[in-house]
């Protein structure tokens, strides 16, 4: 399969990509990394076959977040790139629970006052990273 | 290629490199490759550097409130996960040796490592 993008002269060949995210978007380039990574690959006219957010990590998909103005939000971008390009966003359940990041359903399921979740990234499990892995040609972690 | 280590290699590798305690990355790690085994994608799991102190098999980290870690890794073999290697030389460095492990593993050298890591489609690295 090929694509041409305005940048690139030349055709190249789409990769399918799997984004394991294992930083949280405050401890250091790695989030802000993966972020950029991703942006570029979309540009590039790659795939993006999944993105997982795995331990401190799912902290990117928390709507809570605050920062100064003149400091990026990583969540927020995270889920204006997600919601733009339809990516498929998956939130490692176990780790999320942990640390504060639940859905409407996980904050029902545990009785939570709230939820803190993007609702344009998912909850779920491991078998969605491994499921990915299956159908992408390269997987990259960060942090 | 180390001549005397059989590998037997698979598309998806794992490295733990990081100490049992202390942060997430080794149980991380461990719950990655009991969902691939699930899933019944076969994998590398491979101990490098730091993370050669998660097969160790006296671990008490009652202390620290933790589960020991190495207990866990028992279970590898009953999930189907057989291929376990160990950097030779991150054991000599630390002063271990390998019945100071839980498991059976497979010690490989650098070059047995870089073949490894480079015939793998996937490398999750925690």
């Amino acid at each position: 399969m090929v694509a041409y993008v305005i940048d690139t002269p030349e055709p190249i060949t789409v990769l399918r990509y799997v984004l394991l995210i294992n930083a949280a978007p405050q401890s250091g380039e790695a989030a802000n990394s993966a972020l950029r990574f991703a942006g570029t690959l979309l540009e590039m006219g790659h795939h993006i076959e999944r993105l997982f957010f795995y331990g401190d990590g799912v902290i990117n998909a928390s709507n809570l977040t605050v920062m100064p103005q003149d400091e990026t939000n990583l969540p927020a971008v995270w889920n204006a790139l997600i919601e733009e390009n339809g990516l498929s966003s998956v939130v490692c359940v176990s780790s999320a629970i942990r640390r504060g990041i639940v859905d409407s359903a996980e904050a029902r399921r545990h009785e939570l006052p709230a939820s803190s979740c993007y609702t344009s990234s998912e909850i779920g499990g491991l078998g969605q990273l491994i499921e990915a892995l299956s159908n992408c040609d390269r997987t990259l972690s960060f942090g | 290629m180390d001549n005397q280590t059989q590998t037997k290699k698979q598309s998806i590798s794992l490295i733990a490199r990081r100490a049992p305690y202390g942060s997430g990355a080794a149980r991380q790690t461990l719950d990655i490759a009991f969902a691939a085994a699930v899933f019944e994608r076969p994998l590398n799991y491979i101990f490098l550097g730091d993370g050669v102190y998660q097969l160790l098999s006296k671990q008490d980290p009652e202390a620290i409130q933790n589960k020991p870690h190495g207990a866990a890794l028992e279970t590898l073999e009953l999930y189907g996960i057989d291929e376990v290697y160990v950097h030779r030389n991150s054991l000599i460095q630390r002063a271990l040796s390998e019945d100071e492990l839980v498991c059976k593993v497979t010690l490989i050298d650098d070059c047995t490592l870089k073949e490894l890591v480079a015939e793998s489609i996937h490398v999750i690295n925690l």
